[in-house]
């Protein structure tokens, strides 16, 4: 570090310079389109000149000037000039990001649209609920990008977000980097930023834009930019809304009511005594059945609840001539839908503050910081999970205990005591529901902070720091009285954890930015450093005197496993970037970095990547310049190289021996993570030919892109043989491409400034993911921890299904037919007939948005829905709730009266059988959704109405969020995560949408709000 | 320009100067050792040995599902499948695993990971001289040791057992690993005959360095090393080494007293123990094998069958019955005792690998197949005494290998061993055909009163395939030199 910090202040004692002027270019828009014949000034200047028909201008003006812009209604706006070509100026009421720095840092993009980079707005995220994590609200909006809640509805969950199809072949998340106000975030902690901080989302996708953030960006960079003051005004702007949520019917799902579940018990009873098969069913006389159908109990009704979410939200912008500064509060919660549950709560802040000191010289500190809480039910793959308990337990019990009279039995507190004999496992959930409590906390301050100088002419140093703090707290207490902790014998547990994680980057560039006549040119060289650490601590004990207080001095048995523990990382690179135009109509981009990361084998540390790209602005041309209904037609292409490290797990590169204690005394061994020192960066080789194009005064616009992204030397973590201790190492293990096409659309079909304006939009990406080559000559690997079984194999889609294929049912006997390896029928299930399902796996081939937006006279509707094709998910849920077998006596799936009966009985699922369901592609199920999103209509007041009052805006809206889902999937098909405590994000082998079991379902949520500004 | 030239050189210079600087991407673990400076002292050796005890702890072994103490008792006739349970082992108990399913126990991956610890103290043992290493004999023998003992767990469950049939020596074997190597693809030893002969060399090779004494009986010592001996020697068929082995260690050391068996049972008294793991809070919890909870919210997995039930007589032999069956009221069933109620915490218990009173079983069945019935009745006699308050006694003939094998299904009921026998008895000569049959289940249900749901399979035939278990599909595939055990 030392010497970093000798470089920094080199670089602050170099000095020196002059301003030029130059020709300063853009267009003026307002939210119809361009802005014909605006007056645009220099402030303080002479320079004076009027927009053209397309809206735009050029005038004589200095990187730091002032831009008057008034429209012929008289709107004005100022914009400092921060560049030569200022790209879209907007002069509409959306409040608009002023930026009073000098030369822009490298790091941040351009905010031209190009292929490759999208931009939505916040009108874009406002119709979903706040409460909802704003990496959940991009689903749908953005070409090539596909976001999926971990765990469906859940308060406060994250969603897994994946662009252009990234992936790896260990399992997790190849999740794009989060950047806000030029904190890197990590994908966990998206739920801490306030969605109505939010003024613009950039999403990366390109590797000439990805490169500067190194190998943070190696799977596309998320930039999302909070509001801050435009110069000369102070908004005060006020925004709450309520809601409530009810979960949302599992689509195709519907289990059996009391009669029916005993009318099958017996059946199947029945059915196994004439064929033999023992534990099948359960028989009961028609007494007992007309007793127990008196009881038909909704579970779903029990376990849920209606949710509320509220929402409050107050910011205060102010811009001076050298100050803009930003202030937000909000407050948001949401219940969920789970009985004895809390939910999440968000209480965050926003402060951003830029000051330009004089010419030369400027800084600026931007901080958000959130406090959250949230408590989630289990996300467990038994009875423990209430999503379990809905669908399995039996309709005819109660939920509590009654005695011969049917009263209510009460426990010694005189609580209604629960009834475990609702399902095969015997545990009732709700008791664990009501007297278990967990808590997680969570508070996380992210922020940068900036100095830029002018050095001398044309030269401008600048450092930033960037940080991401976050302390993470789980507290979990299990009452003595709960079944749970009966049944464990602890007499009541406490559990707190705690995490202290601190990310830093700090990031060191001169920039050197020049025009003669035609050609600009912007040279940066720029070194960056990035540190993560992290600090964890566990203390947990049993047997607490009572069931209120659950402080750990109360605590009577310590197990061993209290502990702290601590990781770290680093990462060192420096880069160089040339940037250069000639007229604003031929472009060229070069980049080219050095990586080095604390992560990699010890003798393969570094990596050298580089990149290029050009871009033509045909709509610039001459001879295309006089076609009015052209307004941009940019042609773009670009190559670039990332390094990811994201593969490689934390100290991987060591061959370490794992040292305890037990009973006092210590003890070792190997570790089975065996070191690779040759192991390196992932080289992620991104291809991406771009169209961008606006017709007919830009009411038709959209974009384009081929892309075409291999990875080579990917990362896989390979498991060895069982017999030497199932060791794995990391290695470089082959070359994976995803290429396919993004297309986003938007047409103002109807648009006057007056009266009825309405727009359609829609977006859709299509993704090949292919193999092409395993190290080694191997043509196939198998991935290790998947939930389900997958195959990695040369020429196919990775993660392709690896099952025995499931034929039909033989009518005469009623037996499951698979096919073996060779195709043949067999009613013999045998694990060596697994295959590779050919086109089979988790990952969505199509997927997009579409939607419309319509104005009329302040009214205002906007609707949303998105869609995803081509992917297959195992349907645990289903399977378990079709499966007739020994023991199975929870509730069914109404499909399984349909089971095999009597020979020649076709259309059936097979007979009823002392294995069940075997493990087969019968119950591997198409993903594919249609999802209406969300729908807001809103009205807003003409401004007349409070002329005396000190108010100059005011809303109302109401939204519905998750109003409908159309899917052949049995059951929700739009959860990243299967069941958490199987298999979680964290855990080896995690596939997004691979699995479904029990999990969170969406919810649909009614909102009303109001948006005051003064 | 010559300015801008001359910045942007001393930029470049800094920027390379920081790029050559790599000591900030040097990050070492903050809990762990690093394996090229280990072993390198007594300390660590000694450390690293307990390290391959703790195997012991892994699931496979000690372990709350699908581990040591329940295989052998729910894939055989001791115990009944609840419904009313959570379901485990359902697959085991029915005999419907292949290698799809996988095997109904994780002792394959718990006993080769005990093998590569051992593996890589035995590659690094030379490190240290003797004069600097006083212990290196006894930690060298007690890897060679532990090494030989997971070979020997792994091929029980997977192979033949060499007395389970004329041919089961030349079954095929399973792969004896001796190298610490990482990328090894170890194959299947040719036969039965060749595991247990490696494993044998392994045990001898280690016996005269393994030390008289150990604490707590966590670590071998020579009667536990002799009484583990004693088993495998007659898994091995080779009787006469039983009977060297196993009658030092009868000698020696008491059985527990009938009146203890209760503590025993809750970790509260260890005589006659002679190796076991020591459970501390925090470690599996062993006791929710075949329930958990008590009264009316008790979760069974499994009851005990009345039949066997019924084999106990609760009056003369009290101790034992009430310290290995409890009767729950409210459910009408009876479960299981051993290893439930605990003075350490709940379910934890220290797992008792082997204890006198199976070596005195031991020695009892090698001198009776050594036709030397007077020994074996003598034997037999002293767990006898220990347990009855008055028996008959005084067989001969088959009546007296009957009485042994009694007993050893009632002294060792709920520990996992009645598979292993009814397995291993299918090839002896010369005793009641009753012993070759496999698994014969008595057609009881869960209930106490022997109602209740049946098994769904009540019998599994003596030559199945399913005597030896399958490797899981997920395992072979990891291993190209590996084959299928045969008949999957």
């Amino acid at each position: 570090m030392r010497t970093k910090f000798a470089f920094l202040s080199a670089l602050f004692l170099l000095f020196a310079g002059q301003v030029i002027f130059a020709q300063v270019t853009g267009t003026v828009q307002d939210e119809f389109g361009p802005v014909v014949d605006a007056e645009v000034t220099v402030k303080g200047g002479d320079g004076l000149t009027f927009t053209d028909e397309n809206g735009k201008f050029e005038i004589d003006a200095k990187i730091g000037d002032s831009l008057v812009i008034t429209d012929i209604m008289g709107n004005t706006r100022e914009y400092s000039v921060t560049r030569l070509n200022m790209g879209n100026l907007q002069l509409d009421s959306v409040v608009e990001l002023e930026v009073v720095t000098l030369t822009g840092s490298v790091f941040d993009p351009t905010s031209n649209s190009v292929a490759g980079v999208t931009i939505i707005d916040q009108k874009a995220i406002e119709t979903l609920t706040p409460s909802m994590s704003v990496d959940q609200m991009l689903s749908g909006k953005i070409a090539g990008l596909n976001s999926v809640g971990q765990q469906g509805g859940a308060p406060g969950g994250v969603a897994n977000v994946i662009i252009r199809g990234a992936l790896g072949l260990t399992g997790g998340v190849k999740s794009p980097l989060y950047v806000v106000n030029g904190a890197y975030l990590n994908e966990d902690d998206v739920n801490s930023i306030n969605p109505n901080d939010v003024e613009s989302i950039e999403v990366l996708k390109e590797a000439s834009k990805l490169a500067v953030y190194g190998s943070r960006g190696a799977n596309g960079v998320v930039v999302i930019k909070t509001k801050s003051a435009r110069k000369g005004q102070s908004i005060i702007n006020y925004r709450t809304s309520m809601a409530y949520s009810e979960l949302m019917s599992l689509p195709n799902f519907k289990t059996m009511n009391s009669s029916q579940l005993l009318d099958l018990d017996n059946q199947l009873f029945e059915f196994g005594q004439a064929n033999g098969i023992n534990g099948l069913g359960v028989s009961r006389t028609p007494e007992q059945i007309a007793e127990l159908s008196k009881i038909n109990t909704d579970w779903e009704d029990v376990f849920t609840k209606r949710g509320y979410l509220v929402s409050h939200y107050v910011s205060i912008t102010t811009g001076s001539d050298n100050v803009a500064t930003n202030f937000s509060l909000g407050y948001d919660s949401n219940s969920g839908n789970i009985v004895y549950y809390k939910g999440f709560n968000r209480i965050s802040g926003t402060f951003n503050t830029t000051v330009a000191v004089n010419d030369r010289f400027n800084y600026g500190l931007n901080m958000s910081g959130a406090y959250t809480t949230r408590d989630n039910p289990r996300d467990r793959y038994n009875a423990q999970s209430p999503f379990y308990s809905i669908l399995n337990n039996r309709p005819y019990t109660t939920p509590y205990e009654m005695d011969a009279d049917g009263n209510v039995v009460l426990d010694q507190y005189g609580d209604p005591k629960f009834n475990t004999a609702v399902n095969a496992t015997s545990y009732a959930a709700l008791d664990e529901l009501k007297y278990t409590n967990t808590e997680y906390r969570n508070l996380r301050l992210f922020g940068s902070g900036f100095m830029a100088l002018e050095i001398f002419r044309n030269v401008t140093a600048r450092t930033t720091f960037g940080l991401n703090y976050d302390r993470a707290q789980n507290e979990s207490f299990g009452q003595p009285r709960s079944i749970l902790s009966d049944l464990l014998g602890y007499g009541g547990w406490k559990w707190d954890s705690s995490s202290d994680r601190l990310d830093y980057n700090w990031r060191n560039e001169v920039a050197y930015v020049n025009s003669w006549g035609e050609h600009s040119l912007r040279a940066t060289l720029g070194s960056e450093y990035i540190n993560e650490n992290n600090y964890y601590n566990l203390i947990n004990s049993r047997g607490y005197p009572n069931n209120i207080q659950d402080v750990q001095v109360l605590g009577t048995v310590i197990p061993a496993d209290t502990y702290t523990n601590r990781w770290e990382l680093s990462r060192f690179g420096y880069l160089g970037v040339v940037n250069y135009d000639y007229d604003k109509k031929y472009f060229l981009d070069v980049y080219a970095r050095r990586d080095g990361t604390s992560l990699a084998g010890l003798d393969n540390q570094y990596g050298f990547f580089w990149g290029a790209s050009v871009a033509w602005d045909l709509a610039r041309e001459n001879f295309l310049s006089d076609k009015s209904w052209l307004d941009a037609f940019r042609l773009s292409a670009s190559y670039g190289e990332s390094g990811d490290d994201s593969g490689l797990a934390r100290y991987s590169n060591i061959l370490k021996i794992f040292q305890s204690n037990h009973h006092g005394t210590p003890y070792s061994y190997v570790s089975t993570t065996i070191p690779n020192r040759d192991v390196t960066w992932e080289n992620n080789k991104k291809l991406n030919l771009g169209l961008d194009f606006g017709f007919f005064n830009k009411r038709l616009t959209g974009s384009f892109a081929y892309f075409n992204d291999k990875r080579t030397d990917f990362l896989f973590v390979d498991t060895m043989a069982p017999e030497v201790g199932s060791p794995s190492v990391t290695v470089n293990a082959g070359e994976l491409e995803n290429s396919g096409i993004e297309f986003a659309l938007n047409y103002d079909v109807l648009k006057s400034k007056t009266g009825l304006n309405l727009s359609v939009y829609g977006n859709v990406t299509n993704i090949k993911y292919t193999i092409n080559e395993l190290a080694n000559g191997e043509t196939e690997i198998f991935p290790s921890g998947t939930f389900e079984s997958m195959i990695h194999r040369v020429g196919e889609t990775p993660y392709s299904f690896y099952m025995v294929r499931y034929y039909g049912v033989d009518p005469d006997t009623g037996q499951a037919i698979y096919l073996d390896k060779d195709g043949n029928q067999t009613t013999t299930y045998s694990a060596e007939d697994m295959v590779l399902l050919e086109g089979k796996s988790p990952l969505p081939t199509l997927y997009g948005g579409f939607g419309l937006n319509a104005e009329y006279k302040g009214f205002n509707l906007r609707a949303d829905f998105n869609y995803q094709s081509g992917a297959y998910m195992y349907n645990n849920t289903y399977f378990d709730l079709m499966n007739l077998a020994p023991g199975a006596t929870n509730n069914h799936h109404v499909d399984a009266f349909n089971y095999w009966q009597n020979p020649g009985d076709t259309n059936v699922w097979q007979a009823p059988s002392a294995e069940g369901f075997r493990y087969s592609d019968l119950f591997l199920e198409k993903s594919d959704y249609v999802l209406f999103r969300s729908l807001e209509l809103g009205y807003s007041f003409d401004k007349k109405l409070f002329e005396r009052l000190p108010i100059s805006g005011f809303r109302v809206f109401v939204q519905a969020q998750n109003l409908a889902l159309w899917t052949k999937y049995h059951g929700n098909p739009i959860v990243g995560t299967g069941s958490s405590e199987s298999s979680n994000v964290n855990n080896t082998g995690y596939v997004s949408g691979a699995f479904t079991a029990w999990s969170y379902p969406l919810s649909r949520v009614y909102t009303l709000g109001l948006n005051i500004q003064f | 320009m010559k300015k801008i030239f001359k910045y942007f050189l001393t930029a470049t210079l800094a920027f390379a100067f920081i790029g050559c600087e790599s000591d900030e991407l040097e990050q070492l673990p903050p809990g762990d050792a690093i394996y090229e400076y280990y072993f390198l002292s007594p300390e660590e050796f000694e450390s690293a040995i307990r390290g391959a005890y703790m195997s012991f702890f892994t699931s496979g072994f000690f372990s709350d599902e699908a581990g040591i103490i329940k295989t052998g008792d729910i894939l055989a006739d001791n115990v009944i499948f609840n419904p009313g349970g959570r379901g485990t082992g359902f697959t085991g108990a029915n005999w419907l695993y292949d290698s799809g399913t996988g095997a109904p126990t994780q002792i394959y991956s718990a006993a080769y990971q005990m093998i590569y610890r051992c593996n890589a103290i035995l590659a690094n043992i030379d490190n240290l001289d003797d004069a600097d290493f006083p212990n290196k004999a006894q930690i060298r023998a007690e890897a060679l040791a532990l090494r030989g003992i997971a070979h020997f767990e792994a091929a029980r469950n997977y192979i033949k057992i060499p007395t389970q049939g004329a041919d089961a020596n030349s079954f095929v074997g399973i792969p004896y690993v001796t190298e610490f190597d990482p990328y090894l693809e170890p194959a299947r030893e040719a036969s039965v005959a060749v595991v247990y002969d490696k494993i044998i060399a392994d045990l001898e090779a280690a016996l005269p360095d393994i030390p008289t004494t150990s604490e707590n009986k966590f670590r071998l010592n020579q009667n536990s090393f002799k009484g583990i001996l004693s088993r495998i020697y007659l898994f091995a068929g080779n009787y006469d080494k039983v009977i060297e082995y196993a009658t030092p260690v009868v000698a020696a050391v008491q059985p527990a007293p009938s009146a203890s068996l209760k503590n025993y049972w809750r970790s509260n008294d260890d005589t006659g123990v002679l190796l076991q793991t020591i459970a501390e809070v925090g470690d599996p919890v062993i006791g929710i094998n075949y329930s958990q909870g008590t009264g009316p919210t008790m979760v069974a997995e499994y009851t005990v069958d009345k039949a066997f039930h019924d084999l106990f007589d609760p009056v003369t032999e009290k101790d034992r019955y009430e310290a290995s069956i409890g009767k729950n009221n409210s459910l009408n069933i009876y479960f299981v005792n051993k290893y439930m109620q605990s003075i350490i915490g709940f379910g934890l218990h220290h797992g008792r690998y082997l204890r006198v009173e199976e070596v005195i079983l031991n020695l009892a069945e090698a001198q009776y197949l050594n036709h030397d019935q007077p020994g074996a009745l003598t034997t037999l006699n002293i767990l006898r005494d220990a347990r009855y308050t008055s028996y008959a006694g005084g067989e001969s003939g088959d009546a007296l290998f009957d009485a042994i094998q009694l007993e050893r299904r009632k002294e060792l009921c709920f520990e996992g061993d009645r598979w292993f026998t009814l397995k291993r008895l299918q090839g002896v000569p010369d005793i009641p055909a009753v012993y070759s049959q496999g698994v014969q289940r008595s057609g009881n249900g869960e209930m106490a009163d022997g109602t209740g749901t049946l098994p769904v399979n009540l019998n599994l035939a003596p030559g199945a395939r399913e005597w030896q278990f399958p490797i899981t599909q997920s395992h072979m595939i990891r291993n190209p030199n590996m084959t299928q055990t045969p008949g999957y």
